[in-house]
């Protein structure tokens, strides 16, 4: 399987080493930082790269970073990085995917040389723009989206170069809390260094690089070998966004995902041009959609490196909503467009794997961005669960992340003790789950309010377009946003007075296989359990008030 | 069996009644004592630590029955399947705790207890490529023989969330007053207790703590000692406020080392019998393990029946006893 010459055992016990080494990162980050974010939702990941710039192991928080990582450490090795050098990155047009998700790379250097690249990314709270929180719905450039770092080196030579430091804090709200952040990103990085430099002093640096080389070649060889049981054949699909936060105008995504062999290639040909509003998604977002249900169709097991993404072509129409041209507008394009992606891939691919695609997921994040412009202010974010599909071994989930992220929800106390907000509702939404054999997971229902002046930003999806049913499933329900009781459209901005209530809908997940062959026991635990049945919580037909608290609201 | 036709091994249990068939209790399940039996590592006259009649036919009628239901040829096939399937979940459990955490366990001993572990602990070390088992005398016991052992210690701890710079030095000794009293409380001779102080504290801001110790609560201090941790920890200090979140005290009262003399009897030979290795029975050498001298040597095949246990050693691995009475096996077909 390998050419390497390593035996089996070591190689087993350095790659857990690889991935424990990425997993630490991800803690010492999780564990310095100041944001809830980032230590409460842990929207951050963490991955080790061999010296020749592959990805080895990845502590794999969030999906839509995987493809992400290797564009930033691609686009760094391209400044000839030093031994102490951090750089910082977040610019969407060279190795960042949207801007509050910022990126330090440095290279990790043993006896003098390079052996590794330690890379962290986090999705910072507030990186400046036009709106608190940097999520703005309405931006139609990325300057208004906020500050923009090409590969900039924020540590060089082992010390923090101060006056970076002050320009970037002198340009986001909350600069306090970002220097933490910041300090503790760089904490990572440095611990990746002290840990692979005593990997090496313990194994040597030719076995180390053999290892590299290994954990590689295995990867690459169990996804070759997943491929060639998978049909060869062209295969299709087509959906769409709502709008792109300056029109309601649907922005059609197209894939045809051809599997030949031992190798796919995915072809977006007939995907939208770029588009006005915010949607635009840099080449990364579609890289890492594609990598995410790559690994769900093939097994999970498989550590995700740089060997699963060889036999693997993305092809994007240059210009197009995934590969724009600057200045474009992108903050949405990270959070919705990989969403819908991620959808439209799975689809084409349900007529080659159906045993192992379930039904749409709620197909958006939820981004929902509290914070005010007064002196040293908060930046309130957070993404929003809701119905995962069915799946074709049983129901969806109720209430999670689907798709491209995989955050924690922020805990209502720590929410309540961080930020001048309340919650005033978090429950599961009932009947919005698709039916069919098995059900399609719950959307929430989670209602804040406000309790300073304020602005608010809506970056939503699946308002209008209901995620989708498979093998005769029904479709899930559509989300709604509400501001004190009144719909607003998926992406919206507003300036709000103190004792508003901003209420979020999210999306259940579609339902898989006929609903006639649901067990009727599944159904009975469903009404038991009050997810079907009882009150009817969908867009137009509701009955319950936003400030109703309820006693099962932990989702 | 399982519904996708696979011999599982656990995790439900027989537990002590009815228990394992071979007890005599009405218990027909087989379980991984049967195969034992079976195997011939448990002997037809072991009492088990008390004064069970071991029924051997049971065990043999029980694993009949799953070689039926299992397709295999006879209870000796169903005893190899079972004790090689509750080994494979064993060496996957030590795994997830070496391997999987980065820990290569050719480098570790294995250490065996309960009354079973050493029967199942040489083959595990063969699959893990593990050279070395040792044995503790008191390997059934093991966990209530540490408790005896260790330390008499108390903690107590009470939230006290305030930023270091504003804590009334007061209010936090009154609150050290109410923990020190609480930990003393149940030791009998409080005057032996050695007391501490500790401060869970962070930068304001984080969710994680630092445990550091205070002496007399004085603000700079904790301060300083915080940064020295968090920097020890993480690599790095900042400037910003430090914040006390929890109040920590401890007593501990030392206890003298167990004096655990060990002597041995002559002649620990009790016979031989039939027991599987190697696909297939072989004359093994048993001894009763209470009767081996400090410094004995032994070489496998062979078992040590033990009032707690028993000892399988497999062929190629030796055997020795320490001063206190553990036993260390060590394979032998390697440098």
């Amino acid at each position: 399987m390998t050419t390497s010459e390593i035996d089996p055992v070591t190689l087993e016990v350095v790659r857990n080493q690889f991935e424990s080494l990425a997993e630490e990162m991800g803690q010492v980050l999780i564990r310095g930082a100041y944001s809830p974010n980032i230590k409460e939702r842990e929207d951050c990941s963490t991955a080790l790269f061999d010296s020749a710039g592959r990805l080895v192991a990845q502590a794999e928080h969030i999906p839509v970073h995987l493809g992400a990582m290797p564009e930033a450490v691609d686009t760094v090795r391209d400044y000839d990085p030093e031994p102490g050098d951090v750089y910082v990155l977040n610019d969407p047009f060279e190795g960042g995917t949207h801007l509050p998700d910022v990126t330090m790379v440095s290279p990790i250097s043993v006896g003098g040389e390079i052996a590794g690249y330690a890379v962290s990314r986090a999705h910072h709270a507030d990186v400046g723009g036009m709106t608190p929180g940097s999520m703005p719905a309405g931006a139609r450039e990325v300057f208004q989206e906020g500050l923009r770092l090409p590969p900039t080196r924020l540590v060089a030579g082992g010390d923090v170069v101060e006056d970076v430091m002050d320009l970037l804090l002198a340009n986001v709200r909350s600069p306090g809390e970002r220097r933490a952040d910041l300090r503790a990103q760089i904490a990572a990085n440095d611990r990746a260094e002290e840990r692979l430099r005593a990997l090496v002093a313990d194994h040597g640096r030719d076995e180390i690089d053999a290892a590299f080389d290994a954990v590689v070649d295995y990867s690459r060889e169990r996804v070759r070998a997943e491929l060639r049981d998978l049909p060869d054949g062209t295969y299709r699909a087509r959906d769409a966004l709502e709008g792109d936060g300056i029109t309601d105008d649907d922005v059609p995504i197209e894939v045809a995902v051809t599997v030949d062999g031992e190798s796919v290639t995915v072809d977006f040909a007939g995907t939208a041009e770029q588009v006005a509003g915010n949607v635009n998604a840099p080449l990364a977002v579609a890289k890492s959609a594609v990598y995410f249900v790559l690994r769900c169709v093939t097994d999970p097991e498989i550590p995700p490196n740089q060997g699963c993404y060889d036999p693997v072509t993305i092809d994007v129409p240059d210009g197009s909503l995934l590969d724009p041209d600057p200045p474009a507008a992108v903050v949405g394009g990270n959070v919705e467009t990989s969403q819908r992606v991620t959808d439209v891939v799975f689809a084409a691919l349900a007529d080659a794997v159906p045993e192992r695609v379930p039904a749409g997921g709620q197909g958006t994040m939820n981004n929902l961005t509290i914070g005010d412009r007064t002196g040293d202010g908060f930046a309130y974010y957070e993404t929003i669960g809701g119905g995962s599909g069915a799946r074709p071994q049983g129901d969806g989930l109720d209430g999670v992340q689907v798709g491209m992220t995989n955050t924690l929800n922020t805990p209502v106390e720590a929410l309540e003790n961080e930020y001048p907000l309340r919650v005033e509702k978090y429950a599961f939404r009932p009947n919005s789950g698709g039916d069919g054999e098995h059900r399609g997971g719950l959307g929430v229902v989670r209602s804040v309010t406000v309790q300073t002046d304020a602005t608010v930003s809506l970056l939503t999806e699946r308002r209008r377009h209901a995620p989708r049913g498979l093998a005769g499933g029904a479709d899930g329900a559509t989300g709604e946003n509400r501001i004190d009781g009144e719909p607003v459209p998926a992406k919206t901005i507003r300036d709000v007075t103190a004792g508003t209530t901003v209420s979020v809908r999210t999306p259940g997940g579609g339902g898989h296989g006929p609903p006639e062959e649901r067990d009727p026991d599944a159904r009975a635990a469903d009404e038991a359990d009050g997810k079907v049945g009882g009150t009817d919580d969908v867009p137009g037909g509701t009955t319950d008030t936003d400030d109703a608290t309820n006693a099962d609201g932990d989702a | 069996m399982d519904d996708g036709g696979a011999l599982r091994v656990g995790p439900g249990s027989a537990g002590a009644e009815p228990g394992p068939a071979c007890y005599g209790r009405g218990g027909t399940e087989p379980t991984v004592t049967d195969a034992n039996v079976v195997l011939g590592y448990i002997g037809p006259d072991a009492s088990l630590g008390g004064d069970l009649e071991l029924d051997v036919d049971a065990a043999h009628d029980a694993l009949a029955a799953l070689a039926d239901e299992a397709g295999l040829d006879d209870a000796l096939a169903a005893a190899r399947g079972v004790y090689r399937v509750a080994n494979a979940n064993m060496t996957r459990a030590v795994r997830r705790v070496t391997v999987e955490r980065g820990h290569d366990p050719r480098r570790f001993a294995l250490v065996a207890f309960g009354g079973a572990g050493p029967m199942h602990a040489g083959a595990l070390a063969a699959d893990l490529d593990v050279d070395t088992v040792v044995v503790p005398r008191a390997c059934g016991v093991l966990s209530a023989y540490g408790l005896l052992a260790a330390d008499e210690k108390h903690d107590a701890a009470r939230t006290h969330q305030v930023a270091l710079a504003e804590a009334d030095p007061d209010a936090v000794a009154a609150v050290y007053d109410d923990l020190v009293g609480d930990v003393l409380a149940d030791i009998a001779d409080p005057d032996a207790a050695s007391v501490t102080r500790a401060a869970d504290c962070r930068y304001a801001g984080q969710s994680f703590e630092q445990t550091v110790s205070v002496s007399e609560f004085d603000p700079d201090t904790v301060a300083e000692r915080f940064h020295a941790a968090h920097e020890s920890a993480h690599g790095y200090r900042l400037d910003d406020p430090v914040e006390v979140v929890t109040l920590r005290a401890s007593a501990t009262v030392e206890r003298d080392p167990l004096d655990v003399a060990y002597a041995g009897r002559d002649d620990p030979v009790t016979g031989t019998r039939e027991a599987f290795f190697d696909g297939a029975y072989r004359e093994t050498t048993v001894y009763d393990r209470e009767a081996l001298a400090p410094g004995a040597e032994l070489g496998g095949p062979a078992v040590l029946d033990g009032r707690e246990s028993t000892v399988v050693v497999p062929p190629v691995w030796t055997g020795r006893v320490t001063p206190d009475g553990t036993v260390v096996l060590e394979r032998g077909d390697r440098e």
